[in-house]
């Protein structure tokens, strides 16, 4: 699934908080929307991450990522409604909903290599920050491979466009795709070493520093949560 | 001292290498190349012309397992001795497929990403960052994803990355293979640029076209062992078809005339075949007088029928201005449509793609649609199969509009083969994967299927898993799996692309075949000598649109239309439009060729570069 990320000039979202901050709140935040029950509650903390959503301006490529988010949250729906009944389905979907617009959130305004980056400044080991970074770049190239091989196997006539019937034509999509994953691991692989991969001495070209700004939202954030979980 | 020096190499994959031969991938090659030479590497698919570009930067033998005898050393560094990333500062590497390659956000940490390899303060890599990308002509992409970048732009993206960090070597691994001709000028021109800078070039590659132009020398691989090396020019008047490589046309015509050095333009050529001619043109060659003519490889199928595939396969006699737009369907002629695009406006997310395209399909015809990448040709041809449905305007397929279908419906009127077959094996043999899409459809027919296998030379690897086909039988794989069930319309989308001469005869003698049972055929490419010498029509696009149709000889004689479509016309076209109505005759340039042939021993040994008058 595409996940968009912010473009290579820095926004000012991006660029207020440290990406660390922003790990932290959006770890805090999964927890909050984990730990809440109602659909009410549920509705209420979805209302609040739209509205941030908004708010950084991104809300056209977010209707785009929820149309396609939409099938997934359906069937989710459809499977509990089916196991238990309406009011615990829409509790169940509106979690869904909330925990990946969280994801959507973080991705746009923090870049891959901002993060590792940051997280390699903490102490990561570069090779380590550097699987955080080449994992979240390839996320778009997998996502347009994706649909290269749909298409391609829907132009031979397997039908994998909706029903239960394309589920049984699965591996046509799925074989492919995990050959191609590995071959362009392989290149990574190689072009990251002939460009000086595993050499000691890096320079980091950003150096990030956790702010009073950053130290209050997480703070802020950690005591919103400690309320929830005890009230 | 050489600043690149390989001696003795051999190379073999290990086992457990997927796809590979146990034999050696590299015998015994042996050459050094000096400071601020341009060296061209060709060869046939499977020549070790990729194992040999992995060699020079250490990745092989480190990251690749096999045995490896023999030395490399660049730069004084022994590449066994240290590791790749080490060497990066010695030399650049730019593989094939550049898409990837890329593991940052914009082109501005790409490129600066060997520069912090190497530990740069963070002023230095600013410097160099914006120097590099304004001497390769990339200094205006920096806040672009690399992703998004045309096929040229990310190589030349590529380019900069490795430049960055100052290497007395370049190395680029077939970087023309997928590029249209503006493409393959801008990376010519900047490799050009840095070599004239004084960094080493070595570019490996089967289109000769440019690539022969640009280098100092030439070493030609076959089956792993050095059959020829030596200054450009004496490369060239070899028989290099022995080897898998087809010498261009230019080349070709100024052996044949006996000019020499080897010009950089057809232009060039006729001017100085002239004034060696005592101001008289030069004399007409048989083989480029059939502009546009076919020279099919193969014998005619039994069950052809002539009738029906002679009608639309005529060659024009007389060049004409080409229409613009599309042609209107004549009179008494409805019966000939097999598909048509009615002002098909499209766009794929938020870019709008097809701008009221309009291009009908004849039955039993070869259409070549030709354009430069990014014009909308394989977008066009998806709408056939209702992959992409119109935002306005229609389809039609045998006079049925495709958005109200699914795929699977169409199907089995359209075979549509994309340019990269990986993207459709599943299956554990290749016949099972050829016969997927009619098993699906309801079609199976055995005795086609073993025609199909026999036709596209597939019968002796039926049994093999598709994943370890070479790239030449996988795309022959994909073109048999595209026609498995019968299809009225056949799609072949860039086949040529990445493929070796070889291949691109095989696939001349299964067109022809195809053509001549009366299969529609619809290529798709940027190849234009291929296009011209296999299809009886072509349809320009540009701008998601068809500027215009005609032969190929009507539209490569239109200037504004080639201009427009950013295609330049074939060397062939040139040649013959120069030389056209003079009588073939024998020349005096003819007989070198047999005076060429020398043995593989000769032909070693240090050859000083050679000049390069077509750039000064």
């Amino acid at each position: 699934m595409y996940v968009p990320t912010v473009s290579a000039g820095r926004s000012s979202a991006s660029a207020m908080f440290d990406p660390r901050s922003k790990l932290v709140l959006t770890v805090l935040a999964i927890v909050a929307v984990i730990t809440l029950h109602s659909a009410i509650e549920l509705g209420a903390a979805y209302a609040v991450i739209v509205l941030s959503i908004l708010g950084i301006g991104t809300g056209r490529t977010y209707l785009r990522w929820l149309r396609i988010l939409s099938v997934m949250v359906l069937v989710w729906f459809a499977i509990v409604w089916l196991t238990a009944d309406t009011v615990t389905a829409i509790t169940a979907a509106l979690r869904l909903l909330g925990l990946t617009s969280v994801f959507f959130l973080f991705f746009a305004v923090t870049r891959p290599e901002e993060l590792a980056d940051a997280l390699v400044q903490s102490g990561m080991p570069y090779s380590a920050g550097f699987v955080v970074r080449a994992a979240l770049q390839f996320v778009p190239v997998v996502s347009h491979n994706t649909g290269a091989v749909y298409d391609a196997q829907r132009a031979r006539g397997i039908p994998l466009d909706r029903g239960i019937r394309a589920l049984r034509h699965y591996p046509a999509l799925f074989a492919p795709l995990l050959v191609q994953s590995f071959r362009l691991a392989d290149h990574l692989a190689e072009a990251m070493e002939s460009r000086g991969f595993g050499r000691s001495g890096r320079t980091l070209r950003h150096s990030y520093r956790l702010r009073l700004r950053d130290w209050a939202v997480m703070l802020a954030a950690v005591g919103g949560l400690a309320l929830l979980i005890v009230k | 001292m050489a600043i690149l020096s390989v001696q003795e190499l051999s190379f073999r994959y290990a086992e457990a290498n997927l796809g590979s031969s146990r034999l050696p991938a590299l015998n015994q090659v042996t050459f050094d190349l000096d400071a601020g030479e341009y060296l061209l590497i060709c060869g046939g698919s499977g020549s070790g012309k990729s194992t040999l570009c992995r060699a020079l930067n250490g990745l092989i033998p480190q990251f690749h397992a096999g045995e490896m005898q023999g030395t490399v050393v660049v730069d004084g560094k022994d590449t066994r001795r240290h590791p790749v990333s080490a060497l990066f500062a010695s030399v650049g590497l730019v593989l094939q497929q550049p898409s990837a390659q890329f593991f940052c956000g914009s082109v501005y940490d790409e490129i600066a990403y060997g520069a912090e390899s190497l530990g740069m303060t963070r002023a230095m890599i600013e410097q160099r960052v914006g120097e590099t990308a304004e001497a390769v002509g990339v200094g205006g992409l920096l806040d672009r994803s690399p992703h998004e970048l045309s096929g040229g732009e990310q190589h030349l993206v590529l380019v900069a990355a490795v430049l960055v960090a100052e290497p007395r070597v370049i190395v680029l691994d077939e970087p023309y293979a997928h590029l249209d001709p503006v493409g393959v000028a801008r990376v010519s021109a900047a490799l050009h640029e840095v070599n004239r800078r004084g960094t080493t070039v070595v570019v490996s590659e089967h289109r000769l076209e440019q690539a022969a132009q640009d280098a100092d020398r030439i070493l030609v691989l076959d089956e792993g062992w050095v059959a020829a090396l030596g200054d450009r020019d004496e490369v060239l008047r070899l028989d290099l078809e022995r080897w898998g490589v087809v010498r261009p046309p230019l080349v070709h015509a100024a052996l044949a005339w006996g000019v020499t050095p080897i010009p950089a333009s057809v232009e060039e050529l006729f001017e100085r075949a002239e004034q060696r001619n005592g101001g008289q043109p030069p004399a007409p060659l048989e083989e480029l007088s059939g502009v546009g003519a076919r020279h099919w490889e193969s014998e005619p199928v039994e069950d052809c029928k002539p009738g029906e595939a002679d009608e639309t396969r005529k060659a024009p006699q007389q060049l004409q201005q080409p229409q613009l737009g599309p042609q209107p369907q004549q009179a008494g002629e409805p019966d000939r449509e097999i598909a048509r695009f009615e002002e098909v406006w499209s766009r794929i997310g938020p870019t709008e793609v097809l701008h009221g395209l309009s291009l009908r399909v004849h039955r039993g015809e070869c259409l070549a649609i030709v354009g430069a990448n990014g014009s909308g040709k394989t977008t066009a041809a998806r709408h056939l199969l209702a992959l992409l449905r119109p935002q306005s305007g229609a389809v039609y397929l045998g006079g049925r509009e495709t958005a109200p279908s699914k795929p699977s419906e169409l199907a089995s009127e359209v075979g549509l083969a994309f340019q990269n077959p990986d993207n459709q094996f599943f299956r554990f043999t290749v016949a099972e994967e050829v016969a997927v899409g009619p098993r699906v459809l309801g079609k199976l027919d055995e005795s086609w299927l073993d025609e199909l296998m026999s036709l596209f030379r597939l019968s002796s690897l039926s049994a093999r898993s598709p994943f370890t086909l070479s790239g030449g039988e996988k795309k022959r794989t994909g073109f048999a799996a595209a026609l498995a069930a019968r299809p009225k319309l056949v799609v072949l989308d860039e086949p040529t692309a990445g493929q070796d001469a070889g291949f691109r005869q095989t696939l001349a003698g299964m067109l022809s075949d195809l053509i001549r049972r009366g299969q529609t055929v619809v290529l798709i490419t940027h190849d234009l000598p291929f296009a011209e010498r296999h299809a009886d029509r072509w349809a320009v696009m540009a701008r998601g649109k068809i500027i215009a149709e005609g032969t190929p000889d009507e539209i490569m004689s239109r200037e504004d239309v080639m201009e427009e479509a950013q295609l330049a016309p074939t060397q062939r076209f040139q040649l013959a439009r120069l030389t056209a109505g003079k009588a073939v005759q024998p020349t005096a340039g003819a007989d070198h060729r047999r005076a060429g042939h020398r043995s593989a021993d000769d032909r070693y040994g240090k050859v000083r570069p050679a000049g390069r008058p077509f750039r000064e």
